[in-house]
């Protein structure tokens, strides 16, 4: 197991976010990843959105089974946090990037 | 951070027991959000065999102990709502989250209707202008909307501050508790609709403590158990419907009060003549109550006709869609009507009935014929007042040649003739006499114009009257019986205004002999009753019909063929006798004849004055003449020679001139005790003469008689009054110039 402080330091983010059309609820799991990212992740993630109403064919490849569903594809290995992302502590385990309490 | 090393592992009995027949969704997920255990029901939410699902990566729960909502895939496609929930737990030893998924779908939608409802409703209060309210059984508010505000100025917070009791008016509270106890009284009656709230309209206060109108609609608002726990209701805020109400009733009883003062009748009749409404004149005017004249036809009340009256112009009115108006007597009511129609339209535009006023215009009728009269009257007097000028124009040239034929008629007859000449000088003498009779009485008729009056015998006014139209008597065979008493009083009357009345009545009682028959009798009687003489006519001819009685004094009244009579006389007749403070009356037999009878006031012998007609006096043939000169200047030289020839029988000496310049000629050589001059000769008048005399030698002026035709000239007159002058009216008989000259000598 890698130290965390090491990796999570240097590595790129890619993250991808799936929501269920433009509904306040999945604005706001948008603008709270966007917002943890620019502070923990600042200039090295990207955050690619998906809307399943417009592409549902693109939820298979990662098994989406509720949104949001933000799935960290870089680093490895994949991880999957569901929910709204509203509490900023749980998203941080969620990435790795905080041990879990 | 504890690592392990996956495996499927068997959930402890009890535990997976509980999640495995847990109807929501539950799924076991490792830190990394692989799937650790799912149950049936999670299966069924993601369509999928729990076996199948086991190792997937469902996903890290950010969530812990509250629930947040998320989107579930549905295996049928779309997504669905669902609660979401995780706790930590151990599972078989590994830390684990225990996530619960709870479809919400049907929630939701149950929810969002709810929502959509609520804010439809909400919407609905808090637009519109109506105030919802509840209160309870103290009337303290429990709620009120947001339109409040705007009703009436106070914010919902500060507003439920006050009980509704504190909002009102005394007046509206009262109104108020008495609507409720109205409620609850009726909420006894079991077949009572409960649901029909009550409408009260009280007044409501306004933040700035002013009032306006509102319309309440109360419901009792009951508990779980029925039991009443207070009040709801909508008010309305009506200030503005109040006011256009006050408005209206202000407007009708405007309309109300002054239908009511007008003094013309008014009434509103509809298309079928009915009358629906009548002001209080018109009722009055008919001596009935406006009940028992409404509902029935206008001519009906007014004209007592069961049919239109003939000049009504309703018909006219309603077609041509104007106002009409016209005239008309009503017997019934012994008034001439002034009617106007105007046609009264409703909001359509169509004729709905017709505003009928009548104006009492008899007065006015009255007064016109009064003008009329007047006028008339003013008209007859000038046209007197020029056949009197030409009268007195006539009379000065009849009266020189007639004084000449009288004169010297007289004196042939005192001559020795044989008889039958005598027989014939005497015609010529009472011929002349006659035509001085006439001369007089067509000047005393033109001088009406002048009315002045004078004391007089009435009877002989009337004898000159009859005189003048005694040919005609004659001819027609009617008698004229004279039934005067003796010793009568004289009158002060105007005797030309005089003699028309009494022509009137001699005419009009031929009038009606001659229509009864061939001839008849005409009684005048001349009577004194108290302070008045009575002078009455009767005439037994037809006597006259009721309705031709109530007209009579009527201006342009005639029963006479047009032509015959202008229907002035009586009229006329009677604007002098009440002129001269009398009364004239008619008694009427139909079919047998009529009594006009005048009575006039007696004059107090002071006021009477003395009778312009000198001649007239008392003569004194008996005093022998002194001897004394007289100088006789006349132009005529029948009225000189007649007058030189009198005087010098009664033993004068006399001079005669035809011309005034040799007058004063004979003036400077010798002086005389009379001069007798006539007043009017050509070259120079008898005034200017007078004038000349007079300042040469004031003594001789006094001395002057002057001989005038025609003393109606008003110069003349005024002339002869001025200087006080004594004189004689052609034609004049010896007696009558004697004495004048006899008595000028004794002063």
């Amino acid at each position: 197991m890698r130290a965390n402080s090491d990796s999570a330091d240097c590595e790129f983010y890619q993250l991808r976010l799936y929501v269920a059309g433009t509904t306040p609820k999945m604005k706001a799991a948008f603008a709270n990843l966007e917002s943890i990212c620019e502070e923990h992740l600042k200039g090295r993630y990207s955050i690619e959105v998906i809307d399943l109403l417009e592409n549902p064919q693109l939820a298979a490849g990662h098994q989406i089974f509720a949104v949001p569903t933000m799935v960290r594809q870089l680093p490895e290995p994949i991880r999957k946090i569901i929910g709204d992302l509203s509490n900023t502590e749980r998203v941080l385990v969620g990435l790795d990037l905080r041990p879990l309490k | 951070m504890t690592e392990y090393e996956y495996k499927p592992a068997e959930p402890q009995e009890s535990l997976r027991e509980i999640i495995y027949r847990d109807p929501d969704g539950k799924v076991v997920v490792d830190n990394k959000g692989r799937i650790l255990y799912a149950n049936p029901a999670f299966a069924r939410l993601t369509g999928q065999n729990t076996d199948t699902l086991h190792g997937q990566l469902f996903g890290f729960p950010i969530i812990e102990g509250q629930s947040s909502e998320i989107e579930i895939a549905s295996p049928e496609g779309g997504y669905g709502s669902a609660e979401m929930r995780a706790v930590q737990i151990n599972w078989q030893g590994i830390p684990a989250s225990l996530v619960s998924i709870r479809d919400i779908t049907e929630r939701k939608q149950a929810e969002e209707a709810l929502k959509k409802s609520e804010e439809k409703y909400r919407e609905l209060i808090e637009n519109i202008s109506d105030v919802v309210w509840t209160v309870d059984k103290n009337l303290n508010i429990t709620y009120i909307s947001p339109s409040i505000e705007q009703m009436v100025g106070e914010t919902v917070e500060n507003y439920m501050k006050r009980s509704l009791k504190e909002w009102l008016p005394p007046s509206s509270v009262e109104k108020l508790y008495s609507t409720i106890s109205e409620v609850l009284e009726k909420e006894k009656d079991p077949n009572y609709d409960t649901k029909t709230p009550r409408v009260v309209e009280l007044e409501h206060y306004l933040k700035d403590g002013s009032t306006i109108w509102g319309s309440m609609h109360v419901l009792p608002l009951r508990d779980k158990n029925g039991n009443i726990a207070g009040f709801q209701g909508i008010t309305r805020n009506i200030t503005e419907r109040k006011k256009a109400e006050e408005a209206l009733k202000l407007a009708a009883e405007e309309w109300r009060t002054t239908f009511d003062s007008i003094t013309d009748m008014v009434a509103i009749i509809d298309t079928d003549r009915k009358i629906k409404r009548v002001n209080k004149a018109f009722a009055r005017a008919l001596g009935l109550t406006p009940q028992s004249i409404i509902g029935k036809t206008c001519y009906q009340v007014v004209h007592d006709l069961n049919e239109p009256h003939p000049s009504c112009t309703f018909d006219n009115t309603v077609g041509a869609n104007k106002t009409c108006h016209h005239e008309l007597f009503e017997p019934n009511m012994g008034k001439h009507l002034e009617c106007a129609m105007s046609p009264l339209r409703n909001g359509h535009d169509d004729i709905a009935g017709v505003v009928h006023t009548f104006k009492d215009i008899t007065r006015r009728k009255e007064v016109e014929a009064e003008q009329q009269a007047l006028r008339d009257k003013a008209e007859v007097s000038s046209r007197l007042a020029s056949v009197g000028e030409m009268a007195a124009g006539i009379a000065h040239e009849i009266n020189n040649p007639l004084t000449s034929v009288l004169g010297f008629s007289e004196l042939l007859l005192q001559e020795d003739l044989p008889p039958e000449t005598q027989e014939h000088v005497k015609y010529i003498a009472e011929g002349s006499k006659r035509v001085k009779g006439i001369v007089k009485r067509m000047l005393t008729f033109a001088r009406q114009t002048k009315h002045h009056k004078t004391s007089l015998d009435i009877c002989e006014l009337i004898d000159n009257t009859l005189e003048m139209r005694s040919y005609v008597l004659k001819t027609a065979n009617i008698e004229v019986i004279k039934k005067y008493a003796p010793g009568l009083p004289c009158v002060t009357v105007d005797p030309g205004q005089l003699q028309q009345v009494f022509m009137n009545l001699i005419v009009n009682a031929e009038h009606a002999i001659n229509k009864a028959r061939d001839g008849g009798t005409l009684i005048i009687t001349t009577e004194r009753e108290d302070g008045t003489i009575s002078i009455s006519f009767t005439d037994n001819g037809t006597g006259m019909s009721k309705e031709t009685l109530s007209k009579l004094f009527h201006p342009f009244f005639t029963t006479k063929e047009p032509g015959e009579g202008t229907g002035l006389g009586l009229s006329l007749s009677r604007s002098i006798i009440l002129e001269h403070g009398g009364t004239i009356e008619v008694n009427n037999d139909f079919g047998k004849g009529t009594t006009f009878t005048i009575r006039l006031p007696v004059t107090q012998p002071a006021e009477a004055e003395k009778s312009e007609d000198s001649e007239t006096q008392p003569k004194s043939k008996d005093v022998k003449p002194p001897k004394a000169s007289i100088l006789v200047v006349d132009d005529e030289p029948g009225v000189r020679d007649y007058t030189r020839e009198v005087l010098a029988q009664a033993g004068y000496d006399v001079e005669v001139t035809g011309k005034p310049a040799e007058t004063l000629e004979k003036l400077e050589a010798s002086s005389y005790d009379a001069i007798l001059m006539d007043i009017r000769m050509p070259g120079m008048s008898g005034k200017e003469l007078y004038s000349d005399i007079k300042a040469k030698w004031p003594e001789m002026a006094r001395r002057v008689v002057f001989i005038t035709g025609d003393v109606s000239d008003a110069s003349t007159d005024e002339f002869l009054k001025e200087h006080g002058l004594p004189y004689i009216s052609k034609p004049f008989e010896q007696d009558a110039l004697l004495e004048k000259v006899s008595e000028l000598l004794r002063t």
